[in-house]
Parts: structure tokens; C-alpha cells; sequence
């Protein structure tokens, strides 16, 4: 009866980091959203893999949280960059790269 | 008691969750989501994954770090309204009715009780996990208290 629960939390939280994404204008909260969509898929992951006889689960795991890391990264290279261009966190603001 | 459990910590997750788009202090938003980081790792101790949910902490002490660090650095360039939060609710209760109903009416095999390999802890450590699991949790809470003091000291200058 549990895993359900437990699934039902995993796709709410996966709905808000989704969410969060398009309703953010800040870079960084957009980030973050993204963080929560990753440890909503750890869990669902792990729930998922309840269901099966053979939950090999740390390869994915790994996986995901290698995928947390490059984001991390990539959000270090681009706040450089946009702090090098004066652009701000506002993503609305970002059509200023053109010019 | 374990499903009283289980609501708590999921209300606590998605609260902190919730947290994150409300505060307008960027830092804020990042200790909120340190906090619903660790009560994810609190719910894989519920599942009886003791490895797992050390992993989550260890992992994220890092990524939180460098949010820290990019959230205290951007103090000033952050005074703006972040989220949409009417639109951001409408929107994720949509998704998340869509997505949950098509997995709850899928037909799941029976479940196959903690049958997940390699991700037991081994040898005597296991007897130790609790320990362990406190000391990853001390590096954790050191790591955000000291770039959250590190932006106190900042704001004194």
C-alpha cells in the first residue's frame, strides 16, 4: 500500500520542479527547480524499481546525480557569463544578448 | 506510526519545496531546498535504503555549496518577483493529476519487497549506519552554516 504513497509524493514533486521551471523568471530559481525535479526522479526511481526482480538502482542513481553535478557546473559558467555581460538573473532580460 | 511518518515528512518536503518559489531572499530558496533535500534522504530511511539516503545527503552538499555561493554572490542582481506563484500552482496541479493518474491506473506486478542489490551497507559498517548517516548530516549542516555565515559577515562590512 505504501509505494503508492510514495509515488504520488514523487510525481507531486516532480510536477513542482517541471512547474517551477516555466513559472521562474530568476536563472538561479530555475536551477533550483531542475534540482527538484532530480531528487523527485531519485525517488520515483527507487520506487519503481520496487516492482522489479532485478533493482540494479545505483547505476541510475549515479546517473542522476551526475546529471545534478553538470548542472551545478553549467550554472557556474553561466552566471559568469552572465555577470561578464551585466545582464542580471532575469531571464526575461536575456534578449539583450542579441545586441 | 509509519504512514504518520510518511505524511510528515512529505508535508515538510513540500512545504520547503513551496518555500522556494515564495521567498524573495535567493538564499532563502537555496536553504529551502537543502531542507527538502534532507527530508528526501529521511524518506529513503523510511524505505529501509540507508545507503541511499547517505548518498543523497553527500551528493548535495556540494550542488547546495555552489547554490549557496552563486546565491550570496548575486544578492544584487536579485530584486525582482522570481515565480508567478498562481500560475506555477495551477500548473503543477494539472501536471501532477495528468502524470498520476496515468501511473496509478497502470497494473504494477506485485511489489517485490527491498529487493534492490547494492544498496545494502556491508560488512560491520552496517551496525555503524546511523553514526554514519549523523556525521554526513554534520558535514552537511556545516557546509550551509558556513556560507550562510559567510554572506552574515558580508552584509556587516
Amino acid at each position: 500500500m505504501m509505494p503508492i504513497y510514495f509515488l504520488g509524493l514523487g510525481f507531486a514533486i516532480f510536477a513542482v520542479g517541471i512547474c517551477g521551471m516555466v513559472a521562474s523568471r530568476h536563472f538561479l530559481v530555475m536551477m533550483l527547480s531542475s534540482e527538484v525535479a532530480i531528487i523527485a526522479s531519485t525517488l520515483l526511481s527507487t520506487m519503481f524499481f520496487y516492482f522489479s526482480v532485478n533493482g540494479d538502482i545505483i547505476p541510475l542513481l549515479l546517473s542522476l546525480w551526475s546529471v545534478a553535478s553538470i548542472e551545478v557546473m553549467a550554472l557556474v559558467v553561466v552566471y559568469r557569463y552572465l555577470v561578464k555581460m551585466e545582464i542580471g538573473f532575469d531571464v526575461t532580460k536575456m534578449s539583450n544578448l542579441k545586441n | 506510526m509509519y504512514l504518520i511518518m510518511f505524511i510528515a515528512l512529505a508535508l515538510v518536503e513540500l512545504l520547503s519545496i513551496a518555500l522556494i518559489f515564495v521567498f524573495k531572499d535567493v538564499l532563502h530558496s537555496v536553504l529551502s531546498l537543502a531542507m527538502a533535500f534532507f527530508a528526501n534522504s529521511l524518506l529513503f530511511l523510511m524505505l529501509d535504503q540507508p545507503l541511499l539516503a547517505l548518498l543523497q545527503l553527500f551528493v548535495m552538499v556540494g550542488g547546495m555549496a555552489t547554490f549557496l555561493f552563486v546565491g550570496v554572490a548575486s544578492v544584487g542582481t536579485s530584486r525582482f518577483v522570481h515565480a508567478n506563484l498562481t500560475f506555477l500552482l495551477a500548473l503543477s496541479v494539472a501536471f501532477f493529476l495528468i502524470t498520476f493518474y496515468l501511473a496509478a491506473d497502470t497494473p504494477f506486478p506485485v511489489q517485490q519487497q527491498n529487493l534492490l542489490s547494492g544498496t545494502a551497507i556491508a560488512g560491520e559498517l552496517a551496525s555503524g549506519s546511523g553514526q554514519l548517516y549523523t556525521v554526513v548530516f554534520a558535514l552537511f549542516g556545516v557546509a550551509l552554516g558556513a556560507i550562510t555565515m559567510l554572506r552574515r559577515i558580508s552584509v556587516m562590512r
